[in-house]
């Protein structure tokens, strides 16, 4: 006799579901957030397929939309800038994608042994991470990638080797809650393997914290990989993402009369990251049910 | 709570010393040497190497590390900068001054923008106000500090052109004006990166002092300040303000360490002679005793952020000091 359907507790999609209906603001970003990723991920490969983005033209100076017939014009190099667009769009979110979700995998595994362990371990790994986070990460990030180059590889490497640290931290302090809980303790009693208890007990009720949090980071390296390209010590021109093309803008007379070379991908930027941190604060609230709105 | 301070500060020790090794390592991996600074056309390659072999550079890696901790802790000698041909301290250090006043004016600025926006925000809850500062909260916090600081220039100082796109004096000022003048032209150069940095940096504060007004709100000794008839204006003043404000001193420390990556970035798009602009520079040049140097005192300056943040904490909330 199993329990009738109804009475299993809600999922957190359908408790994030039920937080929308009371946050305009979260569910504006989850529609435009779902337009705009499977318009980036549809529109990038027909793209790819039909022009060559990447194929160069010089010209002196940008051309205008009005005189070359495009959306969103030429840049310097006689790329059209709308096509390119969607490219370094799905490049820039491919790229963090890995980033984040790497540094959490390293995260989780810290952070989880570290709060399931308590005590000497416990010291040590977070005194290890303490001091790890004490290095400015985005100089280290820079140094190591003129060091070995700047390719996506070598970006997503050090980056992840750079910010794992506060997701550890993170991780910890929701794997150190759930150890004193009575479930752990019972199921410690009955002799179960710490590992099966790790895998099959805890981390399923941290899913939501990482969840939540997952999203927030997110944002947040699209906004870093944005930062380091456009001062040309992210990736190179070889790789178009949203900052490479805003790199532009660092020239006075492109930021000032030229708009279509810049201005788009930091729209897109920005709103991306506004729609993604929308989404992110509102599966923070469903997390952590004392913020719940409902 | 002097005992949790000072088993605090010999933590750092350790820290401090790991931290030594890895930007060691890391120059090691870096191309060039001491030497590369001294290198021109008069010095022949045999007398390089002589001099390597005389300062030790052909030592093994243990043997080259206590001697390159040594003179800095003993003789305060990071190396010489092979740009500038000068001690890399002293270029630095003609840097770090602006690098400080830069990173004051936006603490002070952040704070002045984010106490009133959080105090508004949390009392107001729910209104039309709170929804609107928590949008610009969200704006802030999806906003690439380098997008801010490029729509910045565009508007305040391309097509407005109340302030300057760059540096942080201008030398026609700094040659002739009076110190006064020169003082104000500072300033009005300091006003549009602090400003980039404040309006960014506002976004842990005010979701924070925010949640800790709604949660005072609902305590317990609020609800019998107003079973008692204490007026609301002083209830907020006296139970609610005071107490929601206390926590936030603890994160200052957090605030420096946030706000030393900000600088980084926006001395860099506003051409602001400071350390981070030094180490961009720097890097571009392949100066890496520069920028070695460089990483190592921001990894000082946010262990000491830290510091304080856990020492606030301490003195702020007695419930710490017990451990």
């Amino acid at each position: 006799m199993g329990k009738p359907a109804s009475k299993r507790p809600p999922t957190l999609f359908r408790l994030f579901l039920r937080e929308l209906r009371h946050d305009y603001f979260a569910l504006f970003g989850a529609v435009l957030l779902i337009i705009l990723l499977l318009a980036i991920f549809i529109g990038a490969p027909l793209i790819n397929h039909f022009h060559d983005v990447m194929w160069v033209n010089p010209t002196p100076l940008p051309t205008s939309p009005a005189d070359s017939g495009t959306i969103l014009g030429l840049d310097a190099l006689g790329r059209n800038q709308f096509h390119m667009l969607f490219v370094a769009a799905r490049n820039t979110l491919y790229l963090t994608f890995a980033i984040t979700f790497l540094s959490y995998v390293l995260g989780i595994l810290v952070g989880v042994v570290s709060g399931f362990y308590g005590g000497r371990i416990d010291n040590f790994i977070m005194r290890v991470c303490d001091t790890w986070a004490m290095v400015p990460f985005l100089m280290m990030v820079i140094v190591f990638l003129i060091i070995f180059g700047r390719t996506p590889l070598t970006f997503i490497t050090f980056f992840t080797l750079f910010t794992w640290v506060g997701r550890a931290r993170l991780l910890r302090a929701a794997a150190l809650s759930q150890r004193q809980m009575d479930y752990i303790s019972a199921s410690k009693t009955l002799g179960t393997p710490n590992f099966t208890i790790i895998v099959r007990e805890m981390l399923p009720n941290l899913v939501d914290v990482a969840v939540a949090n997952f999203v927030l980071t997110l944002a947040a390296n699209v906004g870093i990989e944005t930062g380091l390209s456009l001062l040309g010590f992210g990736l190179g021109w070889d790789f178009p993402s949203l900052g490479v093309m805003m790199q532009n803008a660092t020239n006075p007379m492109f930021l000032q009369h030229f708009w279509w070379v810049w201005a788009p991908p930091l729209v897109l930027v920005v709103v991306l990251m506004l729609c993604v941190n929308f989404v992110g604060n509102a599966l923070q609230r469903v997390a952590d049910p004392k913020q719940r709105l409902v | 709570m002097w005992k949790m301070i000072v088993r605090r500060i010999l933590i750092l020790i350790p820290q401090l010393f790991v931290i030594t090794i890895v930007t060691f390592l890391l120059g090691n991996a870096m191309p060039g040497d001491a030497l590369s600074g001294m290198i021109d056309p008069t010095v022949t390659a045999e007398e390089l190497a002589h001099q390597r072999e005389l300062l030790g550079l052909n030592d093994p890696l243990p043997v080259r590390y206590l001697d390159w901790i040594t003179s800095i802790i003993f003789e305060g000698d990071f190396g010489q900068s092979f740009t500038h041909r000068r001690p890399v301290l002293e270029v630095i250090g003609e840097r770090a001054s602006t690098t400080f006043w830069l990173s004051l004016m936006i603490l002070i600025l952040t704070y002045a923008i984010a106490i009133p926006l959080g105090v508004i925000a949390g009392r107001y809850k729910g209104m039309v106000i709170d929804k609107a500062i928590l949008l610009y909260i969200f704006i802030a916090l999806s906003m690439p500090t380098l997008v801010l600081g490029i729509l910045n220039i565009l508007f305040f100082s391309h097509n407005l052109g109340w302030f300057p796109s760059g540096g942080s004096a201008s030398a026609l000022v700094i040659a002739s004006g009076t110190p006064l003048e020169v003082f104000l032209n500072r300033i009005h150069h300091m006003i549009l990166p602090a400003m980039t940095g404040a309006i960014l940096g506002v976004v842990g504060i005010v979701f924070m002092l925010r949640a800790n007004i709604i949660d005072r709100t609902y305590s317990e000794y609020v609800k019998l300040a107003k079973s008692k008839g204490v007026p609301t204006g002083v209830i907020f003043r006296r139970h609610i303000f005071r107490n929601s404000i206390i926590p936030l001193t603890a994160g200052l420390g957090f605030a420096i360490v946030g706000t030393l990556t900000g600088v980084l970035f926006i001395e860099m798009i506003f051409f602001y002679p400071g350390m981070g602009m030094l180490f961009f520079n720097s890097i571009s040049s392949q100066d890496f005793a520069v920028v070695n140097t460089l990483i190592m005192i921001f990894s000082a300056l946010s262990a000491i952020g830290m510091l304080i943040s856990d020492i606030l904490l301490t003195i702020v909330d007695p419930r710490i000091r017990v451990q």
